[in-house]
């Protein structure tokens, strides 16, 4: 006692203005220390030592069960302990502080009288404690002790800040890895089928070539060599088409990464809607668009631009004889996504023949009209490839409706 | 007189074998259909005449019923009927799909387009 009061009167007074100054600055500290001490004024005389020329937040308590609470309560980085106390003691502060994971880790100095057995002293360590302060207090070693522990203890959160990060980057990158390779195995087999279809549709009308001109060799009929060498030319147009179509699928995926824009839906398809007006025109078709309940949202605009357009073409190209053509357009949201339906009275088609079939790539229903067989699996893939998706609806000789689920991206 | 039956939904191939056919091998008679579920009926008729032909040959990829399917059920209701060879003819060039289609009981071997001449001579003659 008599040490901390001298000290005390014996301090610098410049050290109090810096302290004072520096308490109107910075009110809160990252440092925190929990003196508790059941002697009211051993309490104060320790905080205003402590206080002195260091920007410490001091907290004191003079029970044990108060400085549980703390602890929990508080982001402590210190705790100095008074050994005996009444009710609770420092052993079984320590003991409980010790056994919560959220206080286990707080270095705890135990504040006793020098005059102990060394057993004493082991129990303490037992207990916990990382060391000892001996009263009569020593200003200059409370203050270097506190300071060394105060250093080690931000060393070893830094350090476990920095493992938290680590571990929580190490995460983050594996979780995009594996994001990653799901793509990268979902890509493959997109790849992987796309090229057995290609094959295939390549290799048919190839076979077709051989027999067609296996059947030339030996033809000695003038009408029929002609017809033969017709089919050759069919046979070449249908390739080039194939051909054609690859391409525009490989289009299609290097758009991929084009810029998101905010889309206004009633534009984007009176665009369209022009570009296909002369055929429109020329059949005496009709476009009902309403897209009074859509909303504007984010897309890749070419995208947007290349679904429509496939789909109208599908349209005009399977609209029935019977009838005039009369497409129904309109659009609204659903949540995340914006819903856009498409319906026409053309030919239909029989999906219970032709199934999930009908997304495949060069799947023609109809072969008697020309197509490369590609729009609508160019317009699931589109859709799908910025994870909406695609349901179809149809009634042959009645027409066909699609409802396109665009997942709106986010700004 | 040799029968041949095949399904197929390529029309191009379908005119071209028949051609071939005519031209050829005047002394055989065919029937192609362009789904598995025709064939099937016209199946049930050759049972109900007791006349089934030599050779049948299925593509794999058509719309309706595929190849596959009409293979299984051909090797469900009809292998036991009669001596009728069976070959997938098709341009697919997928291992995981033709191995599939040969272990299917009574498909003899996988074919792949084009079918020639003289691998049709090979195996009328057999």
């Amino acid at each position: 006692m008599s040490n901390l009061t001298s000290l005390i009167t014996r301090m610098n007074i410049n050290e109090l203005q810096v302290k004072h100054q520096k308490k109107i600055v910075k009110t809160e500290s990252d440092i925190s220390i929990l003196i508790v001490d059941d002697n009211k004024d051993n309490l104060y005389s320790l905080k205003s030592l402590l206080e002195i020329g260091n920007d410490y937040r001091i907290l004191i308590t003079q029970s044990g069960e108060e400085c549980l609470k703390i602890a929990i309560k508080e982001p402590v980085t210190i705790i100095i302990l008074d050994v005996q106390m009444p009710g609770m003691d420092g052993y079984e502060v320590a003991k409980i502080l010790k056994a919560n994971a959220k206080t286990k880790k707080i270095p705890l100095i135990f504040i006793t009288a020098v005059n102990h057995e060394i057993r004493y002293f082991l129990r303490g360590f037992d207990a916990g404690a990382l060391d000892y302060i001996f009263k009569p207090i020593e200003p200059e070693i409370l203050k270097a002790k506190v300071k060394t522990y105060i250093s080690l203890a931000q060393a070893q959160n830094a350090l476990s800040r920095l493992n938290n990060d680590l571990e929580s980057m190490v995460a983050e990158r594996t979780r995009q890895l594996e994001e990653r390779n799901l793509e990268l195995e979902k890509m493959y087999k997109v790849l992987d089928n796309f090229l057995h279809v290609t094959a295939h549709d390549f290799r048919a009308p190839l076979a077709n070539i051989n027999l067609v001109t296996e059947l030339l060799k030996t033809s000695d009929n003038k009408e029929q060599q002609l017809h033969l060498i017709q089919t050759l030319n069919q046979i070449a147009t249908r390739l080039d088409e194939t051909v054609k179509g690859i391409v525009e699928m490989m289009e299609v995926q290097e758009k991929r990464h084009s810029p998101v824009k905010q889309i206004n839906l009633n534009e984007v398809f009176e665009n369209i809607r022009k570009e296909i007006l002369p055929q429109l025109e020329n059949i005496d078709g009709e476009i009902i668009s309403d897209f009074s309940q859509a909303s504007s949202f984010y897309y890749i605009p070419v995208y947007i631009e290349s679904i429509f357009r496939n789909i109208l073409h599908n349209s005009l190209k399977y609209r029935s004889p019977k009838r005039k053509l009369v497409i129904n357009v309109n659009a609204n949201t659903d949540g995340e996504y914006s819903v856009v339906e498409i319906s026409d009275n053309g030919i239909g088609i029989d999906l219970e023949k032709y199934g999930k079939k009908i997304f495949s790539p060069f799947t023609r229903v109809n072969r008697s009209i020309d197509g490369k067989g590609l729009g609508l699996h160019l317009v699931k893939n589109m859709i799908e490839m910025n994870n909406g998706r695609i349901e179809i609806f149809s009634t042959p000789d009645k027409g066909t409706s699609l409802k396109l689920f665009l997942k709106n991206y986010s700004k | 007189m040799k029968k041949i039956l095949w399904i197929d939904d390529d029309e191009l191939f379908n005119k071209l074998l028949g051609h071939t056919l005519n031209s050829r091998f005047k002394e055989v008679q065919y029937t192609n259909f362009t789904d598995g579920n025709k064939a099937l009926v016209h199946l049930n008729l050759c049972l109900k005449n007791k006349v089934f032909p030599n050779l049948i040959f299925v593509d794999l990829n058509m719309p309706g019923m595929g190849g596959i399917e009409f293979l299984e059920i051909y090797d469900k209701h009809y292998r036991n009927m009669a001596e009728t060879r069976v070959f997938v003819l098709t341009s697919s060039v997928r291992q995981s799909e033709l191995s599939y289609a040969k272990s299917i009981p009574c498909v003899e071997d996988c074919l792949t387009k084009p079918l020639t001449s003289a691998k049709l001579n090979e195996l009328l003659s057999n």
